[in-house]
């Protein structure tokens, strides 16, 4: 029966990321000085997983990785060593490489094989109780050498080729020239099999090369196994054959009936499956208590030897077993013909991760071991997220419906038509709750970000040799799983460059009466609509000193008695470090300043604090979501536009001599001492009929990238929540626009990108007033 | 009516697989996902066969095979054991345990299938 195992690969897939994740916060957490028991069990567990899964799902590449780190994790379980800063370190680089390898399986990059080579001898010599000599760890591409593995092949000849001598010994010898091999099956004409056990640095890959002129590479398999298996076990397989003299029944003492008549048994040594004599359940063999005739290994052993006549059979019972279920006939293909020469027995390096005698706590395992799969596998569903889209736009159509019936039935008398009403009010409270509910769905804890914070700030502070202390807080607060990828970026530039440019050196910090250990602090929590994400270092703070000097190098209009948050602000600008030196971990030509336009982007502002000598805080503010925005519509001429409510500050009509007009720059209007520049959104949008007289429309005061302007707009029309669509995706881009909503009336509204359309005014105001200046 | 099998395994991959592999030659699969989920469905539901991996979190294999054996339902069903590895230390602690017999991880489903057939049919 073919079973196709590819179906099962996206399970496998999904259960390995969890497995690497849960691994590495588990690692993160380990307390090197005195690690729980627990912990180490459940970190052996994970890659004993994810070595059980690729192994039968036939990704080879990854059971070796875990089989070199399964190896180290149980020497540390037991007790026979001690975790090291620098396993902890071997490990999580064994976890990149499983994952990267885990992404090629799935398409992604090829996972670079020095990076592999290099960390499974890391891990060989971390169990060994050696430490690797320097040049060994150095993980250059000449030094690196794949570790040596143990493999047994097996391949189908083609059947012209099976007959042939001369070609068989061609392959062997090519096999030869790339590993030690020991022939269990010389391929025949009736079973064109060629089995061997090759021990090598190389890769599977090259072997299967060596072989894929004599065999269908689909055909190849070539299994890694254990150099304690690979050493034949003595007795071949598990086949417990009760003593004539002991009671039977005798549940230990069994002893093995291989006898030196029976070499064919070596070649079964990972059997794979036994049953043990007398264990309950065996089924029921004709020579239960005879000893087995077959073992003698002659061809043509009877169909009621399980096993024997199974090359790599792979399972056992124990013999005559209470419960004895009546099957005896065995699925055995004809016996090898030819019995090879056992290989040489060795004990050595024996694991033993199913030895009951380690004491595997058994009680108190952590509600966190479990994974999530298996925790969650009936409380929840797996949903693709199209379709959670596709019901999001559903409930907005079904909101501008609401808005609609509303708006339409706004003139009816309150008398008559009372029931209508009320079903309407009904109505618009339904659909604001399945509007918050299908929002919901698509919502992420921060904790989805978050969780990457750990092992950034391990290893950049360990390059940078600088103590710090990572603390999260609020990370059940949820916010749109785009706005969840697209935030992670910005948070991780922030944090580099509180770990580069604000925690000092252990030595700074206790020179300046701080603990050594500084603090890294991420916070997440809801305000109103929108979320708030800071980044809280208790490093050096801002340097106003160095950033005015620098400012005023590259020529920015700046002047000492600055207030300190407009000092702040400068960092900023494009291109603006102020590094001393440039280092591998910030100073890479990315700024401050795409770290702001990336928060604009989503809708969102961002703004620094910063004491010297007390750190620094960045707070980010975030709308909830991209598909609903609370917005204040304005009427220009004949045209609504929604505003977004974040960053309106206030509302007013001017008075005629607040307004004043500067040459160049044009027309500023005097609110409580500021001049703030007009921007009249009619002459952006070109609008015929919108109104030329601040003082007879509305000014709105906005935030923009760099301070405030004043919008000029005919009127205000009221504040609602709006259901965004994609104006880019549904007609073009549009300068000055966000993207649009259908208002109440069926209408459509643009939604104005404030910054955009501050910066097209001030352009406009320039030429225009610019001109006159020319004239004058 | 199929005969049931217990699949015991933290795996869901794997569960899955020995779960799809059985379910399509004609058993009924019921799945557990540690050692104490797989002594509540063994309790809940008697299986003809009971397939357990050793290590788990909560209960492992071992202690799963020793508890089901005090039970007086599961006093005689065969009861295989996946194990990475065939080592006598595992083989004395299964069968001390109990358990009717092993299979070694990895295995196709193939083999797990003349395994199953051998001893339920």
């Amino acid at each position: 029966m073919a079973i196709d195992m590819s179906q099962f690969y996206q399970v496998f897939f999904e259960e390995a990321k969890e497995h690497l994740d849960n691994m590495e916060s588990l690692l993160l957490a380990l307390d090197v000085d005195a690690p729980s028991l627990d912990d180490l069990n459940a970190i052996f567990r994970a890659a004993h997983s994810i070595k059980g899964g690729s192994g039968t799902f036939g990704f080879t590449d990854m059971t070796e990785v875990t089989h070199v780190l399964e190896t180290l994790l149980d020497r540390l379980r037991k007790g026979e060593l001690q975790p090291t800063t620098e396993m902890v370190d071997a490990f999580l680089t064994a976890g990149d490489v499983l994952r990267a390898q885990l992404e090629h399986h799935q398409g992604g990059p090829e996972a670079d094989p020095a990076a592999i080579a290099d960390v499974c001898q890391r891990l060989e010599h971390l169990a060994s109780d050696e430490t690797p000599a320097a040049s060994e760890t150095a993980s250059s591409p000449m030094a690196a050498a794949h570790p040596v593995c143990h493999y047994r092949i097996e391949c189908p000849l083609a059947l012209e080729l099976a007959g042939n001598e001369q070609a068989i010994d061609n392959l062997i010898a090519g096999l030869g020239e790339l590993a030690a091999i020991e022939v269990e099956h010389r391929p025949t004409p009736a079973d064109p099999r060629l089995v061997a056990l090759l021990t090598t640095d190389k890769q599977p890959a090259e072997l299967r090369d060596a072989l894929d002129f004599y065999a269908s590479g689909d055909d190849i398999a070539i299994h890694p196994v254990d150099a304690a298996a690979t050493a034949a076990e003595d007795e071949g397989y598990g086949f417990f054959v009760e003593i004539a003299n002991e009671p039977a029944g005798a549940g230990e003492g069994f002893s093995t009936s291989v006898t030196p008549a029976a070499p064919a048994l070596a070649s079964t040594e990972t059997e794979g499956f036994g049953f043990f004599d007398e264990a309950p359940g065996a089924p029921a063999s004709a020579t239960a208590t005879e000893g087995y005739g077959f073992f003698d290994a002659a061809p043509g052993a009877p169909a009621n030897a399980p096993a024997a006549v199974h090359e790599e059979a792979g399972f056992g019972l124990f013999l005559d077993a209470p419960g004895a279920g009546g099957a005896s006939a065995s699925p055995a293909p004809a016996a090898p013909a030819t019995a090879p020469a056992a290989p040489p027995a060795s004990q050595a390096g024996r694991r033993a991760s199913d030895n009951p005698s380690v004491e595997v706590a058994k009680t108190g395992r952590r509600e966190a071991d479990k994974t999530s799969t298996t925790s969650s596998a009936e409380s929840s569903i797996r949903v693709s997220v199209e379709k959670v889209d596709q019901l999001i736009n559903l409930v907005g159509e079904l909101v501008i419906t609401q808005a609609m019936l509303a708006q339409s039935t706004q003139h009816l008398d309150p008398v008559e038509a009372e029931r209508i009403l009320a079903g309407i009010d009904l109505l618009a409270r339904n659909t604001r709750d399945l509007q918050e509910s299908v929002m919901s769905i698509r919502m992420l804890p921060m904790s989805t970000v978050f969780s990457r914070f750990p092992r950034v700030v391990r290893d950049l502070a360990g390059k940078l040799g600088k103590q710090v202390e990572l603390k999260t807080l609020g990370e059940n607060t949820e916010l749109d799983k785009g706005l969840i990828e697209k935030i992670a970026d910005p948070l991780t530039h922030l944090v580099r460059n509180s770990l580069d440019h604000g925690i000092e050196t252990p030595e700074k910090r206790l020179a300046a009466g701080k603990p050594a250990k500084g603090t890294i602090t991420l916070k997440a929590a809801h305000q109103g609509g929108n979320i708030i994400i800071e980044v809280i270092d208790d490093g050096a703070g801002l340097n106003r000193e160095r950033i005015l000097n620098k400012a005023k190098e590259r020529g920015l209009a700046v002047h000492d008695n600055m207030p300190d948050q407009e000092v702040w602000q400068l960092i900023f600008a494009p291109g603006f470090s102020t590094a001393e030196q440039i280092t591998d971990v910030s100073g890479r030509g990315v700024g401050m300043d795409v770290v702001k336009r990336n928060i604009e982007g989503m809708g969102g502002k961002v703004e620094l604090h910063s004491a010297e000598g007390f750190g620094t805080r960045t707070v980010i503010g975030l709308p909830l979501t991209l598909a609903i925005l609370d917005g204040m519509s304005v009427g220009v001429g004949d045209e609504t536009y929604i505003v977004p409510l974040t960053l309106v500050i206030e509302s007013l009509q001017p008075a005629a001599d607040d307004i004043k007009t500067i040459a160049g720059e044009g027309r500023v209007v005097h609110i409580r001492g500021e001049y703030l520049p007009l921007i009249p959104l009619g002459a952006v949008f070109n609008l015929e009929r919108a109104l030329d007289d601040p003082t007879r429309g509305i000014v709105m005061v906005v935030e923009v990238e760099n301070g405030k302007a004043a919008l000029f707009v005919d009127e205000l029309l009221g504040q609602h929540q709006v259901v965004i669509k994609s104006l880019e995706s549904n007609y073009r881009k549009v300068p000055g626009v966000s993207g649009a909503t259908i208002m109440g009336d069926g209408r459509v509204a643009l939604i104005l990108d404030i910054a955009a359309v501050a910066r097209m005014g001030l352009q406009i105001n320039r030429r225009k007033y610019g001109q006159n200046q020319l004239a004058a | 009516m199929g005969k049931v099998v217990l699949t015991v395994d933290d795996s869901a991959s794997i569960r899955q697989m020995v779960s799809f592999t059985l379910k399509s030659a004609g058993y009924e699969v019921v799945e557990a996902v540690d050692g104490e989920d797989g002594l509540n469905k063994a309790k809940t539901k008697a299986a003809d066969l009971v397939l357990t991996d050793q290590n788990m979190p909560k209960m492992d294999g071992i202690t799963l095979i020793k508890t089901l054996r005090g039970l007086p339902q599961y006093k005689s069903t065969p009861i295989l054991v996946l194990t990475t590895e065939s080592s006598d230390a595992m083989k004395t602690a299964g069968r001390s345990a109990g358990a009717t017999g092993w299979l070694v991880k990895p295995f196709d489903p193939q083999k797990l299938l003349d395994v199953v057939k051998k001893v339920i049919g």
